[in-house]
């Protein structure tokens, strides 16, 4: 019995854990489509990646961007409220978007003998719930995750509600709630989801702090958008700030009674069709406890800071973007052996090549290096990854994408300074009703 | 024993041939996407058929192409209605292509009233009201408004005769109060006039 409640209990941690400190699977949002009688693509290029629509739909408190033609009178926000439709379930929620993927990978670590695994699961099954307060500019959103990476572990990363005022032309908005830290996931190479399975490796980067991007914490957003006429221009600053037990360091190394705080800002820039740049930061201090249930654990106050700039530029109409960013990281370090104060210093980037071959089919290429050095250890460590992939709708819609990728990472743990390499192909098919 | 390496390569190779090999269909179906509307596009004129393929191109990414295909508009309508398309996040309609489409919705709009005989603008064998329920499908009213239940049920319109007169809707229908989430109606004074016979009927 008691064996059994252990079981339960490490299963349920497990399974938050992983919740919490995995790259959160991206999904698209069904219901807007449904609700607007539009196509996936209207907001995509392929689902989950954003398009200039989808980004200024984001921006308009989830209100489809309207014509801004220089003859006719800016729309303002509550005209576009004005024009939703009736309040229905099936137009603000989406119960049934779900991944089914087989993932192979082998390992090999240095002074260890390769492993090989392979599984085909139900990797995702999320629900959603996304609308507007009957005629008023207040909007809502939330993301409740049954199923997350394989593991059935309920989880709600996002719950927020928002308001949002002005007019197409000059919106501003803000939202309080649970949220994804990224606030407005930028312009395309700065957003988290791209057309390959995995973020890219500065996003999804587990280093000594185990701190990534991708967290959902609560706080409090705000942000100012511009557009020009036929959105031939789009600027935006945004910024958020969290205090709280989801921003205390628990989604870092564990449980904390401690609170820490986070900032973060970023200022993008859409100056071509689909082609942007963005700048970002992020300032944190966060309350962690070292090595967790060990005897030697230890309490600190790590300062974590990112900073990072990203562009991508479309070649053509829609046929090939090429999507780079970098991000250095300037963190806290404390040896976990010695105790010792240091830093933890990474310079990472990506390079990324994708090719819409036609609407609804691409194939995506990117390498990604990241650079990591850290006090105690002997020399900067470097760690690579390639990722090559297809990505195909099978429906006029674009509600159902089946993707396909390999890929190889390999590098060196920066404290333990062993190597290790692993092969992975991935291939999976969303739904999203 | 196959080497694990090639294993690999080959798994990969055979995914990506199956996403490709299902792509090929999809593209076939693309010139065929036209539901329940039915175009000889390889009898139009060069420009037009050069239209017709941006229409199906550019409009299709946002929205299902039929819709637009039942409306009837004047040439200027269709003119402002693609400039309002082109406006939109995303559209990347440059001015030549927003031309070459709007003059493959005129072609078609004018080549299927005159193959229909007119008969949406209450031509022979078809009264007003019959006329009016005609045009107030092909114009897409039911997206925001119902009739007996059928189509949006937000703004329904049952009833409608015996509160408004004929002039009354001829005004909301082409110049809306501003208050109003009601787009002006760029309509044909005939088709107007069908319309409002058909709203007049429902008391």
């Amino acid at each position: 019995m008691i064996v059994r409640s252990h079981l339960v209990s490490i299963f349920c941690a497990t399974g938050a854990l992983v919740a919490v400190l995995m790259p959160r699977q991206a999904a698209a949002v069904p219901q807007y489509a449904r609700r607007f009688g539009i196509t996936c693509y209207a907001c995509h290029t392929i689902p989950p990646v954003l398009n200039e629509q989808g980004y200024m739909f984001q921006k308009l408190g989830h209100h489809l961007p309207p014509a801004l033609e220089v003859s006719r009178p800016v729309e303002r926000i509550i005209d576009l409220v004005r024009k939703e439709r009736e309040w229905t379930i099936a137009n603000n929620a989406s119960f049934a978007v779900s991944d089914f993927s087989y993932q192979a990978q082998k390992n090999t670590q240095q002074g260890q003998g390769s492993t090989s695994t392979s599984a085909i699961e139900v990797g995702a099954w999320n629900a959603y719930f996304g609308g507007w307060l009957p005629d008023t500019n207040f909007f809502y959103y939330s993301e409740f995750d049954i199923v997350t990476n394989g593991v059935t572990s309920p989880n709600m990363p996002n719950a927020h509600i928002g308001y949002v005022g002005g007019t197409a032309r000059n919106s501003w908005y803000g939202i309080v709630g649970r949220e994804h830290l990224e606030v407005s996931e930028g312009t395309r190479a700065s957003e988290v989801y791209s057309l390959l399975p995995n973020s890219p490796l500065i996003f999804e980067n587990q280093g000594p702090t185990n701190f990534i991007l991708d967290q959902s914490p609560v706080g409090a957003a705000v942000g100012y958008t511009w557009a020009s006429s036929m959105y031939k221009r789009i600027a935006s600053v945004n910024m958020k700030v969290t205090d709280g037990d989801n921003a205390d360091g628990s989604e870092i190394l564990g449980t904390s009674s401690k609170n820490g705080k986070d900032i973060w800002a970023d200022a993008d820039f859409w100056y071509a069709p689909e082609s942007g740049v963005s700048v970002i930061t992020y300032q944190g201090k966060k309350s962690q406890i070292q090595n967790l249930g060990l005897a030697n654990q230890f309490t600190y106050n790590a300062r974590i800071r990112r900073e990072g700039a990203f562009a991508n530029y479309m070649i053509g109409r829609d046929k090939v973007d090429l999507l780079g960013g970098y991000l250095h990281g300037d963190d806290d370090w404390q040896d976990p052996t010695t105790q010792a104060p240091g830093t933890y210093l990474t310079n990472g980037g990506f390079g990324e090549a994708d090719y819409y071959i036609w609407r609804g089919l691409a194939l995506a290429s990117r390498y990604d290096r990241l650079r990591q050095d850290v006090t105690g250890g002997l020399h900067p460590t470097t760690l690579e990854q390639w990722q090559v992939g297809a990505e195909k709708a099978f429906t006029p819609m674009g509600n159902v994408v089946g993707r396909i990728a390999g890929g190889n990472s390999h590098g060196v743990d920066p404290v333990a300074l062993t190597g290790s390499a692993s092969r992975t192909i991935e291939a999976d098919i969303q739904f999203n009703f | 024993m196959m080497n694990q390496n090639v294993l690999w390569r080959v798994l990969l190779t055979a995914s990506l041939s199956a996403l490709l090999a299902g792509a090929t269909s999809a593209v076939a179906q693309v010139g065929t996407h036209e539901d329940n509307v039915k175009l000889d596009v390889g009898s139009y004129p060069v420009d037009i058929q050069h239209g017709y393929k941006l229409f199906a191109s550019k409009c299709s990414e946002c929205h299902s192409l039929t819709p637009s295909l039942k409306q009837s508009r004047s040439a200027e309508g269709w003119a402002q209605e693609v400039r309002r398309m082109q406006a939109m996040a995303s559209s990347h309609i440059n001015d030549r292509e927003a031309h070459l489409i709007t003059n493959f919705l005129v072609y078609v709009d004018v080549h299927r009233s005159a193959a229909a005989g007119d008969t949406a603008s209450g031509g022979a064998g078809g009264s007003p009201e019959q006329a009016g329920k005609q045009t107030f499908d092909s114009y897409g009213c039911s997206s925001c408004h119902s009739v007996g239940g059928a189509g949006n049920t937000s703004a329904p319109l049952d009833g409608i005769g015996s509160k408004e007169t004929a002039d009354a809707l001829k005004k909301l229908i082409t110049s809306p109060p501003s208050e109003s989430s009601m787009p002006a109606m760029d309509v044909p004074a005939k088709d107007l006039n069908n319309l409002v016979a058909y709203l007049l009927s429902l008391k």
